[in-house]
């Protein structure tokens, strides 16, 4: 059920857990890096595997990337081309090239529920202005039609799902005809996703972007905002957050509902191993997975029950509380008719304000 | 009922004082649950008053893990411990989230493993090592702590030098003075805290002549195990076997509740391999003190001939705790040489560490008509498989060999239960949609397998195979190291099952020396633990190999990975990518 949660298990593998621990914290969708995959294990063991969910064990929903962003951010001399992204092959140093082809063909073999289209993404920045960033949508829209082609031809449509991207940078203009031309397209994909953003941009220009996309995409398929950063490396804010704690027996969050807290691991044994031990990290991922799926659960709930507007102002006041509300969240979703400020005079901070991390909210406890 | 400890040996009529022994364990806990273990049993250790690598769940989940050994000294990094802030009924388990109805808790100031040089004890302080450095200990603050926690053991301290061996007469007289004396301290009533009738209880149950070789320790206050002191010198181990046994003065027994001997309030005995190894080898071996041993500069058989020298007089119907075995071939030799009845396995955990999926069983398997780990069905088989190795790419199979079932949550994971509900999601057609791929799945293993009655089956997920904890391991994905940790001590556990029915079985005692026998030319010796002496001409086998691809992993992927390469970049004059 959407919006949903979905943990990065880059390597076939949420850190520290095994599958079906992820699974009974009520994970239902995680995501593998195909880049990564496609470094290791590889494609041929994939293939003998019977694809990564066997592989990996996993029984529910699994989500692939088309491997182009990693590549352009991990290896080194990549060029983009009409035909695809040419890099050095982090095994031999020799040429390769990464077609719109091959991506939706690795994540064939990967078999993943749901498959990214391969985008022509402007390097590393999403800051880049200019002629660049047309180019890079324009030829973002053809290598769509070369991805859906090569899945339509492939008979993989009933057990995968093509997302597309929608490129254009924080050019409204951009945005807007990348937008008309990848919805005449809506008959080949089964949702969209919206890229290009997470790479540097102002907050309060990130969230223009996002709502100028979810306002025209059509209602009838699902979306994905890529690289919203709930923190993944969460381990030293904890840990900061622990240190407080060497004598406190309470759990992290007494009403969360994960193994960690409901078991009562107290804080001062998490203290007591953190960073020591393995089993330190596991018992925080239980928590902190569980954590952000409770976020997006009680969203759904308030979603459902015609609340949202409530939910959002209790969940800021509970999060942020004395630390000050990030101004771009306020402006964001006043322009979606929900006043945070309504009979609240919480403090309002400039910039991009407070992170996801719990450090804040470990040591107010 | 009476509350407490019952400890029965089988084969009472077999009166050997050493050997291969077969006992029950039940611990009657004042709220009338019962924990029963058959022995000889496993001990898992913890490391920080974790199991490592394994979540709460996980240690649950396993079977194998019932007796817990926890090393107290590094909680005294805060003062006082935390643990013993904990409230309520079992604080230690409590503190630590193991669970009072399945495990049985024991502790000890020091890791028994660990055999680091360390300063000087006193002669009223043990020196105990932390995080903050080395901690002194009386005592009075041990029997102090250790009522507050509520273990179901505890370890006397004991005054085992971790100074550089030999050690002078003069310094192993001094070490079993002390070792008595805080033996003696741990006994005494406390005036203030513990209510008179524990004390009364535990004088009435005279250990030494229970006629039954049964028995009843009261569960009020942690029974009490002692170390067996004297390092590497006969006499010396023999002087404090002695000293347990002498008949105390009125005083003293007025001093430690009315006991006749200090051995009367003892459950029972452990002994420490790893600081007696050490002893051993860099000390030459004093003859034996009784004259039908044969001295001998093995250090496995000069390590039997010690035990025996400490039990020889003390009353076998004890149980014995054998701490830091160095593999299974090991752990054979002692519980036929001397008999034990607890056996920590600390090796199961090392080689998870370094990515080792132990793969061996007791009985060995016949050969010629079992499938083995390596083509060669005529030579040494090894105790398991290094996974970092390349020919476990694309090995689909199940960590143990077939025809080994491991029921662990590696080799036959648990489909979960239940799931946390996040507020509206859905939840039962999605759960519906799992169970019927899952139904479809099991349904055509079983096709596959050739039909399998057990029902119970469905509900497990197929094995995780070589090849994924392959990718995990090089991957540097923690999750390979907790899969092994579970499967390692499943593995150790069968293992001692193994000679368990063997034991049972008729003529079980003769049978079980020739089933270690036939295991010993099956599976070739290896020291499995991390740090372990090696002996001379030791050729490398999978510890060895699977301990240097784990570190060039850990070189490659671990913390300060990008520190590293980015010195070598900035070396090799190309800047690092951002």
């Amino acid at each position: 059920m959407l919006p949903t949660f979905m943990p990065v298990a880059t390597q076939a593998a949420i850190k520290g857990l095994t599958p079906e621990q992820v699974e009974s914290l009520g994970v239902s969708l995680i995501l593998n890096n195909t880049y990564h995959l496609n470094l290791r294990p590889g494609l041929e063991v994939l293939r003998a595997a019977g694809g990564a969910h066997k592989f990996q064990g996993w029984n529910r929903n699994l989500l692939t990337d088309s491997g182009g962003f990693q590549m352009v951010s991990l290896s080194k001399f990549t060029t983009i081309t009409e035909e695809g992204a040419l890099f050095e092959s982090p095994f031999t140093g020799e040429p390769t090239i990464l077609t719109p082809e091959e991506s939706i063909a690795i994540q064939h073999t990967i078999g993943a529920d749901i498959i990214m289209q391969l985008d022509d993404m402007h390097k590393v920045s999403s800051l880049t202005v200019g002629p660049r960033v047309e180019e890079a949508m324009e030829r973002s829209v053809r290598w769509l039609d070369r991805c859906i082609s090569h899945h339509q031809s492939s008979g993989k449509t009933d057990t995968q799902n093509l997302f597309a991207i929608v490129q254009g940078g924080l050019d409204s203009d951009l945005r807007d005809r990348c937008l008309d031309e990848m919805i005449k397209r809506k008959d080949g994909v089964a949702g969209f996703a919206i890229g290009g953003l997470s790479g540097g941009e102002e907050k309060d220009i990130f969230w223009r972007v996002i709502r100028q996309c979810t306002g025209k995409l059509p209602e009838d398929r699902p979306r994905y905002s890529m690289g919203i950063g709930f923190a993944e490396d969460i381990d030293d804010a904890n840990t900061e957050g622990l240190s407080k704690h060497a004598k406190d027996l309470r759990p992290i969050d007494d009403t969360c509902p994960c193994p960690t807290c409901t078991d009562g691991t107290s804080r001062a044994i998490l203290h007591h191993t953190v960073t020591h031990e393995t089993a330190a990290a596991h018992a925080l991922t239980l928590h902190n997975i569980t954590f952000q799926a409770q976020v997006m659960g009680r969203a759904r709930t308030a979603i459902m029950n015609g609340i949202f507007p409530d939910y959002l102002r209790s969940f800021f006041a509970e999060y942020f509380g004395d630390d000050g509300y990030p101004e771009w969240c306020v402006n964001a979703l006043r322009t979606v008719g929900v006043d945070l400020l309504e009979n609240n005079n919480a403090k309002v901070i400039q910039g991009d304000g407070a992170k996801w991390e719990y450090a804040a909210s470990m040591a107010r406890q | 009922m009476p509350s407490g400890l019952q400890f029965t040996l089988a084969h009472s009529d077999h009166a050997a004082q050493f050997g291969p022994r077969l006992g029950t364990l039940i611990l009657r806990r004042p709220n009338g649950c019962e924990i029963t273990l058959d022995t000889p049993t496993l001990l898992t250790s913890t490391s920080r008053g974790v199991v490592s690598h394994l979540s709460r769940d996980h240690v649950r989940q396993s079977s194998a893990i019932r007796w817990v050994h926890v090393p107290f000294e590094t909680f005294l990094e805060q003062s006082p411990p935390v643990p013993t802030l904990q409230t309520g009924p079992h604080p230690l388990h409590r503190f630590l989230g193991f669970v009072p109805q399945d495990h049985i808790l024991s502790t000890s100031v020091r890791d028994p493993d660990d055999v680091r040089q360390m300063p000087p004890n006193g002669p009223n302080y043990l020196a105990a090592n932390s995080l903050r450095g080395v901690r002194k200990i009386t005592p009075n603050e041990w029997r102090t702590y250790t009522d507050k926690i509520q273990p179901d053991f505890v370890i006397a301290l004991t005054d085992t030098p971790h100074t550089p061996p030999p050690f002078s007469q003069k310094r192993l007289t001094k070490s079993i003075e002390r070792s008595s004396a805080w033996l003696a301290s741990l006994l005494s009533p406390v005036v203030s805290a513990v209510t008179p009738t524990a004390s009364t209880d535990l004088t009435a149950t005279d250990l030494s002549q229970a006629p039954t070789n049964a028995s009843d320790i009261a569960a009020t206050k942690p029974a009490v195990l002692v170390h067996l002191a004297g390092a590497a010198s006969h006499p010396a181990r023999s002087a404090f076997a002695a000293a347990l046994l002498e008949p105390l003065s009125d005083i003293e027994r007025a001093s430690i509740g009315g006991l006749p001997t200090l051995d009367a309030g003892v459950a029972g005995y452990t002994i420490d391999l790893a600081p007696l190894r050490i002893a051993i080898s860099s000390s030459p071996v004093s003859p034996p003190a009784s004259s039908d041993i044969n001295p001998s500069t093995n250090i496995t058989s000069s390590l039997s001939a010690l035990l025996q020298t400490s039990l020889t007089r003390l009353p076998r119907t004890k149980l014995r705790l054998i701490y830091g075995t160095l593999g299974p071939h090991d752990a054979l030799h002692l519980l036929r040489d001397v008999g034990t009845d607890v056996l920590n396995a600390s090796w199961a955990l090392h080689a998870a560490h370094v990515g080792v999926s132990l793969d061996f069983v007791f009985p060995a398997p016949t050969r010629d008509t079992s499938p083995t780990i390596e083509g060669d069905s005529a030579a040494l088989q090894p105790l398991g498989r290094n996974l970092y190795a390349p020919q476990y790419a694309l090995d689909f199979a199940g960590l143990s060999t077939s025809g080994n079932t491991c029921e662990c949550a590696a080799c036959a994971p648990h489909m979960p239960d239940t799931r946390i509900v996040h507020g509206s999601d859905a939840s039962e057609e999605a759960d519906a949609y799992v169970r019927a791929r899952r139904a479809a799945s099991a349904s055509a293993d079983q096709a596959n397998d050739g039909g399998d009655d057990d029902s119970s089956a469905n509900l497990r997920n197929p094995s995780y195979t070589r090849a994924y904890l392959h990718h995990l391991l090089h991957t540097h994905e923690m999750s390979a190291h907790a899969l092994l940790a579970l499967h390692n001590l499943a593995v150790a556990e069968a293992f001692l099952q193994g000679v368990r029915t063997v034991l049972a079985s008729s003529g079980g005692v003769d049978r079980f020396a020739n089933e270690v026998a036939r295991f010993e030319a099956y599976y070739a010796e290896e020291s499995l633990t991390v740090g372990a002496p090696r002996e001379e001409g030791e050729k490398g086998g999978i510890m060895a190999e699977a301990r240097a691809m784990w570190a060039q992993v850990e070189l490659a992927r671990g913390k300060g990975r990008l520190a590293r390469e980015k010195e070598r970049a900035v070396a090799g004059g190309t800047e690092a990518e951002p």
